[in-house]
């Protein structure tokens, strides 16, 4: 199978290039991130990307595949068209091949304050009912790959200010659970022209969820939350 | 209901004015079939008649409201150099008005 990857050392190379590699599969070689252990086994050790669980959970493989971003170790190889062009995520410093920096990132996670709030804990535990409980679906699932928030581009143009999808959808896991008792200072954070604001609902973000989530809504309903607190 | 803080209220201002604009052009479509208006003059008395008047005048300004917020947007998106920011907005605010002087005398007239 052919595959065409970027390849660039910020320090050591000049420019980016495209490296060609082409590897015989084994048949027990069914995802992307099989054929790039493949290549790094048999031809170039030098090859960077990160992986971790191989199974879609821990988010450390994603990669824009073929103009698209996706995680590597739940991409079936089936189906790709070749020669696969594998690039680091779009907008993200790249540190080595497909490795990007992602320290911008979490500092953003970080400042919504990713976990529950409440000053005044009881005495037992906090209580949800099923109806509460399931308002977290389809927001708690998020793990932080960051394959939406690579293919904003309202995040492309302003990262530094920007939340982005990924970030944005975590704000309203908190937002929206029962048990946390600081919505308002929180909606008063997101209120702001860059934060928030900078969304104008193309939905690449729902589009390449790797695990199918909607961050394009999670933005919206963020914004009815707030209009809500003015009634 | 307390006062729109925030960047919030600029993001009201364009969905409202997007939802009127809407309406109004509905509204617009089935007061035109109505009257059927031909030639200049039934056109000028339809457009200034009750019916339409005060609803046009709210769309020319939910038009303006509009066109401002959605064209600052996109220089807080694209432009980053404060000054140049600066200049372009004030670029788009000078036409806006421009083209609401020229207006004027057409929304406003007797």
């Amino acid at each position: 199978m052919k595959f065409l990857v970027y390849r660039f050392v910020p320090g050591r190379d000049a420019r980016p290039r495209m490296q060609r590699y082409e590897v015989a599969l084994e048949p027990r070689d069914r995802m992307l991130l099989d054929a790039l252990e493949r290549i790094r086994a048999t031809q170039d050790d030098s090859l960077a990307f990160r992986r971790s669980c191989r199974e879609g959970v821990c988010g450390s493989d994603g990669m824009n595949i073929n103009g698209r971003n996706g995680l590597a170790c739940i991409t079936p190889l089936a189906g790709l068209r070749e020669p696969v062009a594998l690039r680091p995520l779009p907008g993200f410093p790249v540190i080595r091949d497909l490795v990007v920096d992602m320290t911008r990132f979490f500092e953003q996670y970080r400042s919504i304050k990713p976990y529950v709030i409440d000053d005044a804990p009881p005495e037992r535990e906090r209580l949800q009912s099923p109806e509460e409980r399931g308002r977290l679906d389809g927001l708690y699932e998020c793990i932080l790959c960051a394959c939406c928030s690579g293919f904003c581009p309202s995040y492309w143009w302003n990262p530094d200010r920007f939340l982005g999808p990924a970030t944005l959808l975590q704000a309203l896991r908190f937002i929206a659970d029962s048990r946390d008792r600081a919505t308002a200072e929180r909606l008063d954070h997101l209120n702001d022209v860059y934060r928030l604001f900078r969304c104008r609902g193309i939905m690449n973000c729902t589009e390449v969820c790797p695990k199918n989530l909607n961050p394009a809504r999670a933005i919206e309903q963020i914004k009815l939350h707030m209009s809500k607190m003015l009634i | 209901m307390k006062a729109i803080p925030g960047a919030l209220s600029a993001w009201l201002v364009q969905r409202l004015s997007a939802l009127y604009m809407l309406l109004f052009t509905f509204y617009a479509l089935g007061a035109w079939l109505l009257a059927r208006p031909t030639g200049y003059d039934a056109w000028r008395a339809w457009a200034l008649a009750p019916p339409m008047r005060l609803p046009g005048l709210l769309f020319s300004a939910a038009l303006f409201a509009h066109a401002w917020v959605g064209l600052r947007d996109v220089l807080l998106d694209y432009v980053h150099p404060v000054p140049l920011r600066l200049g372009a907005l004030g670029l788009v605010a000078a036409a806006l008005a421009l083209t609401a002087f020229g207006l004027a005398p057409l929304l406003f007239a007797p």
